[in-house]
């Protein structure tokens, strides 16, 4: 091809009657319109009265070029301007034609308007009201599916709870230890700092301990229970749910409930409390590390330290915070993941909702238990 | 089956077999929208009935309601059939194939034919076994059995849902688009199965579809829906509808490429 073949060019003619007549010649295609494209526009925009555009000269059109006149007489008509086609020759004016109509068969029906941020911002409000009202709801479920399991045990598919436990349980051992081992370490280091200035650094034996046994075992491995097993069970019950799974299961005459919420929660109670504990092993050692290595206590005067500062009941406490945490972890988890909602992406939002509103009602749950020993005096 | 006028009880006029499903002013759709409005039809037993209609005009939808999975925004769905005796009470009166097919991806073929069998019957497990290998034998997937769905075809995944939902032996089948996606060949002979369970074992069928051939083959029974009209536009068997009805919808729907071939 030569080269003065490709690109286009634009002529404006002052025709009488205030009319503009742009005559367009060359070809106008993906490749050409780099060219002349932008002054086609400035002229067609500084145009007063009606304008032509004048196609005659045109020898071929491509998808793009007939799309980009089609809008461009649109937005000439937008703005009042009488525009209209001129001359179109045969390899032109099929195509321009066919950018110009809509066929009517293939017209979708409007998106619904954007409501703007207020509505937005009320609807999400509602929806998380909403949200944490269906996870009771849930609750109410799986008490309600408890004692029919209770009656017939066989509702329950006691075949996947084993595996389900290693995944909870086992699988987890090693990121608790670790993370409940850097939070002991890094508490005995705060407390070290303050409690050196009254000589007084034996006590962050019992400060380390007391804070891991009773608050922060447990909630460190709810928390890292909710990012690892809750986000799992949400995805898990939510791609269950995209791919018609849970409706499957419901036309089989099976409850979700029983065959697959039930199963999670019981491996989720089953694990958390030995979590914990773990939990508050690592997170004593942690802080003996400190004691021994910065603080230069023997290590068996820190542990005579611990093991006189705890008692018996705050690792009860702790053992009883635990369970109510799988509960929260666990029923969360599930409600997310059936409510699942569109696809891959519904997916990715029931889990991230799941894991956001699993640590903070656990935070919140943490609070109502810190109130209630306080008050008990326990 | 005609009652013989003796065991007639006074006053009982003859009439035919109670439709298996009555729909009764039924409105259907999502968050309160309805999408179907004003639906009566009947499903009666031994039929072969296709909801018809252009994507997303709530063949789906309706079907869930149908089943009940999801509650009718207005109307109602009367069932009058009668549960098997042998099952445990509670057990499905129906079965359906998913879009998807929506088989268990954690189960094997086998064990997802066996699971409605384990939940619902007393059986022992060599039976559920050599039951759920009958099941799977009859869509043709023998040797398949301990296959996981994501190691089979589409197809194949659509005739093993075909499988399970056969698995408690229901009276009535439920199937969203069972040839959607398939190949003319396995196509056929999904509906050779479909023609083989209603023909054979006299299993009712309500078939969400918009394969033209497929539909002609196995429908004695057609509600053509309208996402304009917001409800049913048609009611008759596929030949009636597609050479008697004067409703350009029908025959836009019936004779898609009239009118480029005019």
């Amino acid at each position: 091809m030569q080269a003065e073949e490709r690109g286009f060019a634009v002529t404006s003619v002052e025709e009488p009657g205030g009319r503009t007549r742009l005559r367009l010649e060359g070809q106008l295609g993906v490749g050409e319109l780099g060219v002349g494209w932008g002054e086609l526009e400035q002229l067609a925009k500084s145009a007063d009265g009606a304008v032509i555009l004048d196609l005659a000269g045109l020898r071929r059109v491509d998808g793009v070029g007939a799309a980009l006149l089609v809008e461009l007489r649109a937005d000439l008509r937008r703005r009042g301007v009488a525009a209209d086609f001129h001359g179109a020759g045969d390899g032109v004016a099929p195509l321009v034609e066919l950018y110009a109509q809509q066929p009517a068969l293939l017209r979708c029906k409007p998106a619904p308007a954007h409501r703007g941020l207020f509505a937005d911002v009320g609807a999400f409000t509602v929806r998380q009201a909403l949200g944490v009202s269906h996870v009771l709801g849930r609750l109410g479920e799986t008490a309600e599916e408890l004692v029919k399991v209770a009656r017939s045990p066989r509702r329950l598919p006691w075949r996947d709870v084993p595996r389900l436990v290693e995944r909870t349980g086992p699988d987890a051992v090693p990121i608790v230890a670790l993370i409940s081992a850097l939070v002991g370490l890094i508490l005995a280091f705060q407390a070290a700092v303050q409690l050196r200035n009254f000589g007084a650094e034996i006590f962050v034996a019992n400060l380390v301990g007391l804070s891991v046994v009773r608050e922060l075992g447990p909630l460190m491995a709810a928390i890292l229970l909710a990012g690892r097993s809750g986000a799992a069970i949400a995805a898990e019950l939510g791609t269950m749910r995209v791919s018609e799974e849970i409706d499957a299961l419901r036309a089989l005459g099976l409850s979700p409930q029983a065959h697959l919420v039930l199963p999670r929660l019981l491996a989720l109670l089953l694990c958390l409390p030995p979590l914990a504990l773990v939990a508050d092993a690592c997170g004593i050692l942690g802080g003996l590390a400190v004691g021994v290595v910065a603080l230069d206590i023997a290590p068996v005067a820190y542990w005579n330290q611990t093991v006189g500062a705890i008692s018996g009941w705050d690792i009860g406490t702790g053992i009883l915070k635990s369970l109510a945490f799988g509960l929260i972890v666990g029923l969360v988890a599930c409600d997310r993941g059936l409510a699942t909602q569109g696809g891959a992406e519904g997916v990715g939002r029931s889990t991230t909702s799941a894991v956001v509103t699993t640590i903070l009602l656990l935070v919140v749950a943490d609070a109502v238990f810190a109130l209630v020993f306080t008050v008990l005096g326990i | 089956m005609q009652i013989p006028a003796t065991m007639r009880a006074p006053g009982q006029v003859e009439t035919a077999p109670r439709p298996l499903i009555e729909a009764r002013g039924l409105a259907v759709g999502y968050d309160n929208q309805p999408i179907l409005e004003q639906l009566d039809f009947d499903v009666a037993a031994g039929a072969v009935l296709a909801l018809l209609g252009g994507s997303g005009c709530g063949k789906s939808t309706l079907m869930r309601n149908l089943v009940g999975f999801d509650r009718p925004i207005a109307g109602s769905v009367r069932w009058n059939v009668t549960a098997d005796g042998g099952l445990v009470q509670g057990a499905p009166r129906f079965g359906i194939l998913f879009q998807s097919g929506a088989l268990f991806g954690s189960s094997t073929l086998l064990e997802n034919v066996a699971l409605p069998l384990e939940s619902w019957t007393g059986l022992p497990a060599s039976a559920i076994d050599a039951v759920a290998r009958a099941k799977l034998r009859l869509v043709g997937l023998d040797g398949f059995e301990n296959h996981f769905p994501s190691e089979i075809s589409g197809g194949m995944r659509k005739r093993a849902g075909i499988a399970r939902a056969l698995a408690l032996d229901p009276p009535l089948l439920f199937l969203d688009e069972p040839s959607a996606g398939l190949d003319p060949i396995t196509s056929a002979e999904i509906d050779e199965l479909l023609l083989l369970l209603n023909g054979q074992l006299g299993m009712t069928l309500v078939v969400v579809t918009h394969e033209l051939a497929s539909l002609h083959r196995i429908a004695t029974d057609c509600l053509l829906l309208d996402r304009e009209a917001r409800g049913a536009i048609a009611r008759g068997s596929p030949r009636e509808l597609a050479d008697g009805s004067r409703d350009p919808r029908v025959q836009r729907f019936f004779h898609p490429h009239a009118r480029s071939r005019a």
